[in-house]
C-alpha cells in the first residue's frame, strides 16, 4: 500500500462514527489539558489508559494520541493570556506572546499559534506519512556522543533567549545547570544536593520551576504594580492576525516546522527542544532581533509550529521502530501493548487499519483543534478585562492547584512559590527565565550522555569528534559560539 | 457500564452502611479503603514494569472499590519510589510496585537511605520479566559462545547496554565476564527502551535487557543468544537460558507490591486478600501475557522469605565474583 491509498484508507477509518468521536474526545481532552497548567499529557493519558482497556485498540489509541497534539494547541493559551506555560514545550511562547497580550494584541498571538500548530502538525503528517522509514534510520543513528554534541549545540542559543545582558543569560543558564543536578546521580544513583530532603531525590520537577519563574513571579510583578496603582490599561485592539502580522509570522511558521519536524523524530529530544532551537533561530534571522521579547509575533509563531511538527514527527520512530521518543509516546505504547499490537517495523503489515486509521484520525484531529480553538479566541481574549485584582490571585490560584496536582505533592507547591520569588527578584534586577528554565531542561541529558559516551569510548574525548554527525554539530556550535567574537573584532579592526 | 455502576452503587451503599454502623472508635479503619489508593512505580512509564501494575491496579480496583491511581517515579535503579513511599503517611493509601532486585540487588551495591528488609512489608509477588542478552539481527555472532570468544580475542571491544548500574541484567553479564575474564564495556542506560534504543542504532554490541527486547526480536530486528529464566521461556523455546550456559545466574527479578513495614495488620490482610483476587483476574493475566510477562503467585509471607533468601544468595555471589566487598546497605 503506498502512500496516498494508505492514506484514503487511513481516512475511511478515521470517519468512522465510533473513531470520530474519539478524535473528539482525544482532542477536546487535550485543548484542556493544555490549557490548565500543571496537568501534562503524561498524567492525563496515564489516568485515562486503564479505562481503554475494554475499547477497540483502534479507538482507544486514536483518542490518547489525540491528547497528546492536543495538548501541544492548548497549551499555548495560558502563556499568551497570563504567562503561565501550560506546558513545558510552552514556556518559550511566554517570551513573546505574554507581550503581545500586554499591548492588546492577545487574540492575533492565540490565532498565529492556533494556525501555526495547524499548518506545522499537518506537514508534519506529511513527513511521517511519506518518509517514516527513512526518517526513523536517521534517529537510531544517535547515541550518546551525537546527543551530547546536540545539547551542545542547544546550549550555544542560549543567550538568544534573552533580550537584555548577555552575560546575565549565561549566568542563569549556569544556575539552570547546577539546579539541574539536584537529585540521585543518574548513573550510579548517589545523593547529589539533596540535602537529605527525600522529596529531592528525584530532583527539582520543571512543571513547579517553569510555573514559578513565568507564572507566579508576574503575579508579584503584578501586586506591585497594582499596589502602586501604575496599571496599564490593556486596550484589546482586533481579535485575529492582520496581513502584516501573517506577513510577518509565514518564514516563522515554516521554519519552526521544519526544526520541530527534524527534532522530532529523536528519541529525547521532542517538542521542548524543538521550541527553544526555533525560537533561537528565529531571533538569530531576524532583521531586528531586538524586537524579540517586546511582542514580536514571529516569536509565537515558530516555537508554536515547532512543537507541533515535533509531535506529528515524534510518531516516526515510534511506529516504525517501537521505540517512543518521549515520556507521553512511552504510555500510548504501553496501551497499544495491553492490546496485544506492538509498534515496530511489523505494524503496518499486521494492522494497516490501525496505523493507517491513527495516520487518518491525526489529519482530522488537527483540523478538529482549529475548529475547536478558533471560536474560543474571542472568548480567551475577554480574559484580559478581568480587573487585576480578581485576575491574578485567580492566575495564582489556578498556579497553586496546578502544582499540587502534578504529583499530590505539598512540596511542588513549596518549590513554585520559592521560584516564584526567585523569579521576581531576578526580573526586578534584569536577570531573565528562559536561559534558566533551557539549561535545566538540556542539563540532565547533556550530563548523562557525557558521561555515556566517556564511558563507551573508555575516557577519550576524541569519541565527540570521530563520528559525523557529533563532529557536525560540534563544529556548528563551536561557530556560533565564535561568531560573536568575530563580529566584535571585525569592528575594532574597522574602527581603527 | 450496567454492571459497573451496579458496583458503584453498591460500594456506596456498603459505605453507607458502613459509616452507619461503625460510628465511634475505629471509624477511619473500617471504612478503609475510603479514598483513592495511590501506586509508586519506579520507572518511568511504558516499560513492562509499569504496565503490569497498572493492569494489576485496574484489576484491584474491582476488589476494593476505589481507584488506584499510579505514580510514576523513576530514577535511582527503582530506588527513589521505594524511598518516597517511606517519607508518606504509613496509612495505606499509598503502595509501591518494585521488581524484587531493587529490594534486593540495587541497595548491595550502592548505598540506599532505607534497610531493605526492614522498612517494607511485602504484599504480593505477582509476574517475573523474561530477560535476554540480544544482539543485532545482523551481528556476527550467532550463540552467545562466539559472543564471548570475540569479547576475549577483542579486550575492551565489546560494549553492551543494561538497564542501569547493578540491575539484574548488569549482573548477569558482570557473571559472564568474571568466569571468562572477559573485558567488556558497560554503559548503563534508564530502563529498557532506553537501552534497546542503542542496540538497535548500533552503538552497543549486545544488551542485556528486560522484556522490552521481545517486539525486536519477533520483528527480526534483534536476535535472542540467551534467556535468563530457572527455565527455557515457553516463548523462545530454541534460545538457551545461562544456567544451561554454565553460568551461575538465574533472574531473582519477581515484580510485587509492597507497603511500609508497620502498617496496621488488619489493613495489611485487606490488601494482601484483594491483590490476590485480582491476580487473577482473566483481564489481567491476559495483558501480562501480550506484555510477555510470566505470572506467579507469592503471598507476602512467601514474597518476604523469597527476598531474604535472595539477599544471601546475592550477597554471597557478589563478594564471590568480586563486584562488592560487602552490602553497601545493611538490609535489616
Amino acid at each position: 500500500m503506498d502512500a496516498l491509498s494508505g492514506l484514503l484508507y487511513g481516512l475511511s477509518v478515521a470517519v468512522r462514527p465510533e473513531n470520530l468521536f474519539f478524535v473528539f474526545v482525544g482532542c477536546f481532552l487535550g485543548t484542556l489539558i493544555g490549557v490548565l497548567p500543571g496537568i501534562g499529557p503524561v498524567g492525563a493519558i496515564s489516568i485515562l489508559l486503564p479505562m481503554t482497556f475494554q475499547l477497540a485498540p483502534s479507538g482507544a489509541i486514536i483518542m490518547l494520541a489525540g491528547i497528546y497534539y492536543g495538548v501541544m494547541y492548548g497549551g499555548s493559551t495560558t502563556s499568551i493570556l497570563v504567562n503561565v506555560p501550560g506546558e513545558t514545550a510552552s514556556v518559550v511562547t511566554c517570551l513573546d506572546g505574554y507581550q503581545m497580550a500586554r499591548q492588546g494584541r492577545a487574540g492575533p498571538a492565540l490565532g498565529i499559534a492556533a494556525f501555526g500548530s495547524f499548518f506545522a502538525g499537518t506537514i508534519g503528517l506529511v513527513g511521517l506519512q511519506i518518509m517514516a522509514n527513512p526518517l526513523s534510520r536517521i534517529a537510531l543513528k544517535f547515541g550518546p556522543p551525537e546527543y551530547f554534541a546536540l545539547i551542545t549545540l542547544g546550549f550555544s542559543l542560549i543567550t538568544y533567549l534573552s533580550y537584555g545582558s548577555k552575560l546575565k543569560a549565561c549566568v542563569m543558564a549556569l544556575l539552570g545547570l547546577i539546579l539541574s543536578g539536584v537529585g540521585l546521580d543518574p548513573i550510579t544513583s548517589q545523593e547529589r544536593m539533596t540535602f537529605g530532603i527525600l522529596n529531592l531525590f528525584e530532583g527539582i520537577g520543571v512543571a513547579p520551576l517553569a510555573m514559578g519563574l513565568f507564572g507566579v513571579a508576574e503575579v508579584f510583578n503584578n501586586l506591585e504594580a497594582l499596589s502602586s496603582g501604575n496599571i496599564v490599561k490593556v486596550r484589546i485592539t482586533k481579535l485575529f492576525p492582520s496581513k502584516l502580522d501573517w506577513m510577518q509570522a509565514k518564514w516563522a511558521m515554516v521554519r519552526g516546522t521544519a526544526i520541530g519536524s527534524l527534532l522530532g523524530i529523536l528519541p529525547g529530544g521532542g517538542p521542548v527542544l524543538a521550541t527553544f532551537v526555533a525560537y533561537g533561530v528565529e531571533k538569530r534571522v531576524a532583521k531586528n532581533p531586538e524586537r524579540f521579547g517586546k511582542g514580536a509575533i514571529e516569536g509565537v509563531a515558530s516555537p508554536e509550529s515547532a512543537n507541533n511538527a515535533a509531535a506529528s514527527t515524534s510518531f516516526i520512530p515510534f511506529l516504525t521502530l517501537g521505540i517512543p521518543p518521549n515520556v507521553v509516546l512511552a504510555v500510548l505504547l504501553g496501551a497499544f501493548m495491553v492490546h496485544g499490537i506492538v509498534p515496530g517495523p511489523l505494524l503496518i503489515k499486521d494492522h494497516p487499519d490501525l496505523f493507517w486509521g491513527l495516520v487518518g484520525s491525526m489529519y482530522i484531529g488537527n483540523v478538529v483543534l482549529v475548529i475547536l480553538n478558533l471560536p474560543l479566541i474571542p472568548l480567551w481574549v475577554q480574559v484580559l478585562r478581568i480587573p487585576g485584582k480578581i485576575l491574578y490571585p485567580l492566575v495564582l490560584l489556578f498556579c497553586l492547584v496546578g502544582a499540587f496536582s502534578i504529583n499530590n505533592n505539598v512540596f511542588d507547591i513549596l518549590v513554585m512559590i520559592i521560584f516564584g520569588m526567585v523569579g521576581y527578584l531576578c526580573r526586578q534586577n534584569g536577570y531573565e527565565g528562559a536561559p534558566l528554565i533551557l539549561s535545566f531542561v538540556l542539563g540532565p541529558m547533556f550530563e548523562v550522555n557525557f558521561r555515556r559516551s566517556l564511558l563507551m569510548s573508555q575516557g577519550s574525548f576524541s569519541i565527540f569528534f570521530t563520528r559525523p554527525i557529533a563532529l557536525g554539530a560540534m563544529i556548528f556550535s563551536l561557530g556560533l559560539a565564535m561568531f560573536p567574537i568575530y563580529k566584535l573584532l571585525g569592528k575594532r579592526s574597522k574602527g581603527l | 457500564m450496567m454492571k459497573k455502576s451496579a458496583g458503584l452503587v453498591l460500594v456506596i451503599a456498603g459505605g453507607l452502611w458502613l459509616s452507619f454502623h461503625v460510628i465511634g472508635g475505629s471509624q477511619a479503619m473500617a471504612a478503609y479503603p475510603e479514598r483513592p489508593i495511590t501506586l509508586l512505580v519506579g520507572f518511568a512509564p511504558g516499560g513492562s514494569m509499569d504496565l503490569s501494575a497498572r493492569s494489576l491496579a485496574k484489576a484491584v480496583e474491582k476488589v476494593l472499590g476505589q481507584p488506584v491511581v499510579i505514580e510514576n517515579k523513576p530514577g535511582g535503579t527503582g530506588t527513589v519510589a521505594l524511598a518516597s513511599l517511606l517519607a508518606q503517611n504509613n496509612d495505606g493509601y499509598t503502595l509501591c510496585a518494585t521488581p524484587s532486585s531493587v529490594l534486593i540487588r540495587v541497595p548491595q551495591m550502592q548505598k540506599v537511605p532505607f534497610k531493605p528488609l526492614k522498612n517494607f512489608r511485602p504484599i504480593i509477588g505477582f509476574a517475573e520479566p523474561p530477560l535476554g542478552i540480544v544482539v543485532q539481527n545482523d551481528a556476527p555472532w550467532k550463540t552467545l559462545k562466539d559472543l564471548v570468544a570475540d569479547a576475549l580475542s577483542h579486550p575492551g571491544k565489546i560494549k553492551y547496554a543494561t538497564t542501569g548500574v547493578g540491575s539484574t541484567t548488569h549482573a548477569a553479564v558482570e557473571e559472564i565476564a568474571v568466569k571468562e575474564k572477559a573485558h567488556m564495556i558497560h554503559v548503563p542506560f534508564k530502563g529498557g527502551t532506553e537501552a534497546l534504543t542503542a542496540l538497535l542504532g548500533v552503538h552497543v554490541e549486545f544488551g542485556a535487557l528486560t522484556s522490552e527486547f521481545i517486539p525486536s526480536v519477533k520483528a527480526g530486528q534483534t536476535r535472542l543468544l540467551a534467556t535468563m529464566g530457572d527455565k527455557r521461556s515457553p516463548k523462545f523455546a530454541g534460545v538457551p537460558t545461562l544456567k544451561e550456559l554454565g553460568y551461575d545466574f538465574v533472574n531473582d527479578a519477581v515484580f510485587g507490591i509492597v507497603c511500609p513495614s508497620g502498617l496496621s495488620p488488619d489493613i495489611v490482610k485487606q490488601l494482601e486478600a484483594a491483590f490476590a483476587k485480582a491476580a487473577k483476574n482473566e483481564q489481567h493475566l491476559a495483558i501480562l501475557d501480550n506484555l510477555d510477562l510470566v505470572p506467579l503467585y507469592y503471598d507476602g509471607k512467601q514474597f518476604e522469605d523469597f527476598l531474604k533468601v535472595n539477599w544471601k544468595k546475592i550477597n554471597a555471589h557478589l563478594i564471590a565474583t568480586g563486584l562488592i566487598k560487602e552490602a553497601a546497605t545493611s538490609p535489616e
